[in-house]
């Protein structure tokens, strides 16, 4: 499903067995638990839809809070995903159903947040190195789901390097900026946590020289 | 809520409206009576996957088939709901505001204990608490959780802080661990105690 992680607008996404109502995958960096959420609304849509008798199920929609998730049946399992409250399910559902007959603007990034990305990549992967990527990639996602909620939506880890989906809106870069700070503090401070001080400080130093 | 207010809102373009409490009473539209025993079924599995969820609190569900639609609107009383012939798989916004005005209550209606009101004071007590955890992104994290659970200061019920607190727990979780995230939870829980 990785189709999901370019689709702007999706904070994070779950997969489900549709045989065995079992979670596959979580992904993404919403702060709900989207694995059960959509493993007990896939059931209980299920139920509903046969006791109406309505046909072949489209999809399923729920909001909690400021977002939505939205459940629809995808080959042989139902894919959860999160977005924000105003959005449009079947904004999103015909991206995921026809995702090559659909163009999209190209993406522009005012250059003091394309400048903090290429940052925050370079420390995950300073960080991480070849061994622990995956788990500096959690982290990153963490980071993003807590921090980054103004950013959430449109910025995601896609191939395993942080991208933006979409353009940002221009009246927002500041608290694009703000977010992506909290986000590289946090990564250092993770790292001063979990290797010591002066490892930590020599890898944000190998940074700043690949960022010169 | 009665019969009435339901065939009166079907009158202005709610084609199938019913409602259903946490008791499981069950009350519809003329136009949807052939469905209501469906509909008394249909309300308990969602008040029970609801209840096995715990700690998110769904707001509204749509549930789109290609003959058929189901939406509800929950509150703690029960949900409201209506069954449509969806066009295009979407459904017509003016269908929210038809069951918001379903939810009006006269005026002498006796206020239930979700309603009852929090002295917004507690929020600082939380922060005061939340800093010691994760220091400089207090802020950041309080403000991102209070906009995630939809909570407004001037309007605070106490579902609402338990709803915060648990977000918080959460969150914090992430950022310094488990076990902190825990024990944050335990001294923020001790505020509503």
């Amino acid at each position: 499903m990785d189709i999901l992680d370019k689709i702007p607008g999706i904070i994070g996404y779950a997969t489900v067995g549709a045989a065995d109502g079992k979670v596959e995958e979580i992904k993404g960096s919403s702060a709900t638990a989207l694995g059960d959420l959509t493993a007990y609304f896939s059931s209980a849509g299920e139920v509903i839809r046969n006791n109406f008798d309505m046909g072949e199920l489209k999809y399923i929609s729920l909001t909690y809070g400021s977002n939505r998730l939205v459940i629809v049946p995808y080959e042989h399992k139902f894919v959860g995903f999160e977005i924000e409250r105003d959005k449009q399910p079947l904004e999103i559902i015909e991206q995921l159903t026809v995702p090559a007959v659909v163009e999209r603007a190209p993406v522009e990034v005012p250059r003091n947040l394309a400048s903090k990305v290429h940052q925050i990549n370079l420390l995950v992967d300073e960080f991480g190195g070849e061994d622990e990527l995956e788990h500096w990639l959690d982290l990153l996602n963490q980071s993003l789901s807590v921090l980054g909620r103004d950013v959430a939506p449109i910025m995601g880890v896609v191939e395993s390097r942080l991208a933006f989906k979409e353009s940002p809106p221009a009246d927002k870069e500041d608290d694009f900026t703000q977010a992506l700070r909290y986000v590289v503090d946090f990564l250092v401070k993770k790292a001063v946590e979990e290797m010591g001080s002066s490892q930590a400080r020599a890898k944000v130093q190998a940074v700043i020289e690949k960022m010169r | 809520m009665d019969q009435d207010a339901l065939n009166k809102i079907a009158s202005k373009g709610l084609p199938m409206p019913f409602s259903v409490d946490r008791s499981g009473a069950t009350l519809v539209a003329d136009s949807t009576m052939a469905y209501k025993e469906q509909l008394s079924q249909a309300a308990l599995v969602i008040f029970e996957t609801i209840s096995a969820l715990g700690e998110v609190k769904i707001g509204t569900i749509e549930i789109i088939g290609e003959k058929k639609g189901v939406v509800v609107d929950l509150d703690a009383e029960g949900l409201v709901g209506t069954i449509f012939e969806p066009v295009e798989g979407r459904v017509p916004p003016e269908y929210w505001n038809l069951l918001r005005e379903l939810r009006v209550k006269p005026a002498a209606a006796v206020p239930s204990q979700r309603l009852a009101m929090v002295d917004p004071v507690i929020l600082d007590k939380i922060k005061a608490i939340l800093q010691d955890y994760v220091g400089d992104f207090t802020e950041r994290i309080f403000q991102n959780q209070m906009k995630n659970q939809g909570i407004k200061i001037e309007e605070l019920h106490n579902e609402d802080v338990r709803r915060l607190i648990l977000a918080l727990g959460k969150a914090t979780s992430m950022i310094v661990g488990r076990s902190k995230g825990r024990d944050l939870s335990r001294k923020l829980i001790e505020l509503v105690k």
